[in-house]
């Protein structure tokens, strides 16, 4: 991918993933986490137990109460931001085609997270999850991104709920879950962002349309086959005025759901077309949305 | 109800391709896009609206199919009538060179047609029309016929000629057809400049266009040629306000002379240009300068005829009277032989035998010949010796002309030579039993003039008929040399007389377009329409003979615009014709109007359903 000249990920170096959570557990990183650690910022006490590291025991608190306490600190730790990519056939659909959209945003995402010491995980999903790039941090495996989003292949059906449901990497650590697809699945989005949810995760939704989806430049009388089911039921339509002001309903319906859906789960999700240019992507669309920093 | 232009209705054609369009339309194009999801939602939605749906395909169908058939209807100009009664009309439109004065603006013409074409808009459905364009000869232009498009076609196709109408013609013409037509109303509508008293009748009604034009035309010219000079007449006509003229006279093209003329109104001047050298010229052109309202006639061209000379071969022993005769004609070359005598040259135009007939006639040229013998050449046998009485003359035959101003009383002839006429010559004089005295024919370009006496046995040459006789049939035979007997004028015919030997005749008009005929039968040229010289070749196997014609307006009868102008009576007979005009409505407005109703509600449901 030559998406990323130097300048570019210069910039990118800049920015850093906001997570509404603190993420839990894991080695020092650039992110505070709720573990009470040795850093310089104080946090609050607890009682000794067996194990702690005895130079954190506030002698003082000893001397006045007659009982081990020691300093808990609020320490820095890394977080696991997880790239959810849909590579199903439909996003290889479009034009430009929504999946090479979809490969440079998890290839940023990635690359922020890196340079912000994260750890990185990339998990390649259609009905299950096809490919996925173990979780790891720095910023010198970034090549290995880029390898590994290289190589997807868009096939398959999308079923978001049944590929993120069994990615069982997340182990109920905190961290961010960035899921980007065309959320057009037949069984719908909402169990898999339940489940991030339940697995403590800081879930950023990135609904990527071609221009086509958003603005279907059809007519005539046309049986419209699925990318992902060719062989299935086609529908047959003619395509008037009339009927495509009634795809646009559709499609304003559907993603105002998508959105309901977020709101109600603090979910951010911003919608983006497959012909919208990087820069403006990450600089004022995320940006904006408060998901870069 | 009825239709102005039935055609139109072939545009219903059309609503097979509709139809077959709504089949074929049914055939699904294959496409492949990223998710059916949101499609298959619009298809439910679909789906359940489907009795709508169908109900606004077949809406969309019948609207369009309802638009197309008014389209055809709008094409094929609907129309009522106001009368139910159809009336045949015959409209005369005079097209004489006065139509073309700009005193009424822009011309008369060109408001006569107007009138005409507005006339013809307010024909009714079932009324027809006939159209007679009042030339130089009366003919019938179009019609009849009630479509108004193919009347109108023809009448934008009228242009004016550049002679007088014979408009007393066109109107009798007209009067023709319309008793043709037989039963139902009829009508005669005149579009002309004048009218015409005597044929005011109850359905006849003139539309005249005229003004007060102001005219000077150059009336007449002529020439002559004595003692080697050339001297022109030309007569300038004033047909209106006093006024001064300059006049100016060209020589082949080249500017000569100019002179200035005063002139009282309505009076003429005669002009004389002196001093011109006749060998040299072709043609004098003398025109007015000053604009008026016709300026057709402000040039004159005439066409000045170089002498020549016939040549004539009279072989007789001794003919005094005879050789009399034919030696009036100056332009003639007579030349005598004795009866055998045999000749240098045999390219003579025309022999006469006196007496005497050679065994092989010469190869060209025409014949005279006085009590000949039998000959086999040309078929004639004469057989006893007869002694006429009596002289019966036949002026029925197509050569009664070579009997002009001829009175047979008081001929005497001694004795005659009884002639089997050959087959296609024609006896003009007889004796009272039939015999044949002077008999004419014309084979294969041979004219021939067959006398069965001797001039010596006769009192013929003392009467004062007889050189008049002679000059008829040299006349007949060589016609002096394609010189026209006074003006030309346009519109008229011109015999093309060929020479004995010409194969074929060119004539070139002034614009330059050929026309081209036999020599035989003989031609005549009818279209003299251009004002200017006309160029005549007669082609002969081995030389050409040319001569020329010039075409000019007939400014007696087309000169004078105030002639005919508006007198007390105009304004009747133009209110009568406004009474006169037919009243139809057509309706295809109506039609367009639906029309478009119909394409915005079928817009309507094709994008915002029903």
């Amino acid at each position: 991918m030559k998406t990323f000249d130097p300048d570019f990920l210069k910039k990118l170096e800049r920015l850093a993933l906001h997570g509404s959570r603190l993420v839990q557990g894991g080695t020092g990183g650039n992110r505070r986490s709720k573990a009470k650690g040795s850093s310089i910022e104080f946090s609050d006490f607890r009682e000794y137990s067996l194990g702690d590291d005895y130079r954190s025991i506030d002698w003082n608190a000893y001397a006045r109460f007659e009982r081990l306490f020691i300093k808990l600190y609020m320490e820095e730790r890394e977080a696991n931001v997880t790239v959810f990519l849909d590579c199903s056939a439909s996003m290889g659909e479009g034009k430009p085609v929504k999946g090479v959209l979809a490969k440079k945003l998890a290839a940023v995402f990635a690359y922020i997270a890196l340079s912000s010491y994260d750890r990185v995980g990339i998990a390649a999903i259609n009905d299950k999850v096809s490919g996925q790039l173990p979780y790891f941090s720095g910023k010198q495996g970034f090549s290995r991104v880029l390898a590994f989003l290289d190589a997807l292949p868009f096939e398959g059906r999308t079923s978001l709920n049944k590929s993120i449901a069994s990615f069982n990497s997340l182990r109920g650590r905190r961290g961010i879950s960035i899921v980007l697809s065309d959320f057009l699945a037949e069984d719908g989005y909402l169990e898999a962002f339940k489940y991030l949810k339940y697995q403590q995760q800081d879930v950023i939704a990135i609904p990527i349309l071609s221009p086509e989806e958003l603005d279907p430049p059809l007519s005539g009388t046309l049986r419209l086959l699925d990318a992902e089911d060719r062989e299935g039921r086609p529908v047959e339509v003619e395509i008037t005025p009339h009927t495509l002001s009634l795809y646009k309903k559709a499609l304003h319906e559907y993603f105002s759901s998508l959105k309901n859906a977020c709101m109600n789960m603090e979910i951010p999700c911003i919608q983006v077309s497959s012909a919208v240019s990087m820069d403006e992507l990450i600089f004022e669309k995320l940006h904006h949305a408060g998901v870069i920093r | 109800m009825s239709f102005q232009n039935p055609w139109g209705l072939s545009a219903l054609l059309l609503l097979i391709p509709l139809i077959l369009l709504y089949i074929l339309k049914k055939q699904y194009e294959d496409r492949v896009i990223s998710s059916t999801l949101l499609w298959q939602q619009v298809s439910r939605e679909l789906q359940a609206a489907k009795p709508w749906q169908r109900l606004r395909t077949r809406l969309l169908l019948i609207l369009q199919i309802s638009a197309l058939i008014l389209f055809a209807l709008s094409l094929a100009r609907p129309a009522y009538s106001a009368e139910g009664e159809s009336i045949y009309y015959v409209a005369v439109l005079d097209t004489s060179a006065r139509m073309q004065a700009s005193d009424v603006k822009p011309s008369r013409m060109e408001a006569a047609v107007n009138a005409l074409m507005d006339f013809i808009d307010g024909l009714k459905a079932r009324d027809t029309m006939t159209i007679v364009l009042a030339g130089h000869r009366p003919f019938v232009l179009a019609g009849p016929s009630g479509v108004k498009s193919e009347l109108k076609r023809h009448v934008r196709q009228v242009e004016p000629v550049s002679g007088s109408s014979d408009l007393y013609s066109a109107v009798q013409l007209a009067r023709t057809l319309l008793q043709d037509q037989g039963e139902g109303a009829g009508q005669i509508h005149v579009f002309s400049d004048h009218s015409l008293s005597d044929s005011v009748q109850g359905n006849t009604v003139f539309h005249t266009f005229t003004g007060n034009g102001q005219n000077a035309a150059v009336a007449h010219l002529s020439y002559e040629l004595r003692d080697g000079s050339l001297t022109v007449l030309s007569r300038i006509a004033n047909y209106g306000d006093d006024r001064d003229l300059t006049l100016e006279m060209k020589v082949d093209g080249v500017l000569q002379n100019v002179k200035q003329i005063s002139l009282p109104a309505g009076e003429e001047a005669n002009v004389y240009w002196t001093d011109l050298v006749p060998d040299s010229t072709a043609e004098i052109e003398v025109s007015i300068l000053e604009e008026d309202d016709l300026m057709l006639d402000n040039t004159g061209i005439i066409v000045i005829n170089q002498e020549y000379h016939g040549k004539v071969l009279l072989t007789t022993e001794r003919n005094l009277f005879l050789e009399r005769a034919v030696s009036l004609r100056k332009d003639m070359e007579l030349f005598k032989a004795n009866p055998g005598e045999i000749l240098e040259s045999s390219d003579f135009h025309l022999y006469i035998y006196d007496g005497y007939m050679p065994e092989n006639l010469p190869e060209n040229g025409h014949i005279i010949a006085f009590a000949p013998p039998s000959h086999e050449e040309i078929g004639l046998v004469v057989e006893e010796e007869i002694l006429p009485e009596g002289i019966k003359i036949s002026f029925q035959s197509q050569y009664s002309d070579l009997l002009q101003y001829i009175e047979p009383e008081g001929y005497r002839i001694a004795k005659a030579g009884k002639m089997n006429l050959p087959e296609g010559f024609t006896a003009l004089i007889t004796d009272n039993e039939g015999n044949p005295l002077l008999a004419a024919g014309e084979r294969e370009g041979r004219k021939t003039a067959l006398f069965s006496f001797s001039l010596h046995d006769s009192n013929l040459p003392l009467k004062p008929d007889f050189p008049i006789l002679i000059q008829n049939l040299l006349s007949w035979m060589l016609p002096p040399e394609m010189t026209f007997p006074g003006p030309v004028y346009a519109g008229e015919t011109v015999p093309l007389t060929p020479f004995p030997d010409v194969s074929h005749i060119t004539v070139t008009s002034p614009a330059g377009k050929k026309y081209r005929f036999d020599a035989y039968p003989v031609p005549v040229f009818y279209d003299t329409r251009d004002i200017g010289v006309y160029e005549i070749v007669q082609h002969a196997e081995n030389r050409t003979y040319e001569g020329r014609f010039a075409v000019s307006v007939p400014t007696d009868e087309v000169s004078d615009l105030r002639s005919d102008s508006p007198d007390s009576d105009t304004a009747a007979r133009e209110e009568a014709a406004a009474a006169a005009l037919p009243f139809q409505k057509d309706i295809w407005m109506i039609a367009g109007w639906i029309l478009l109703l119909l394409l915005l509600l079928e817009w309507q449901v094709y994008h915002h359903g029903i």
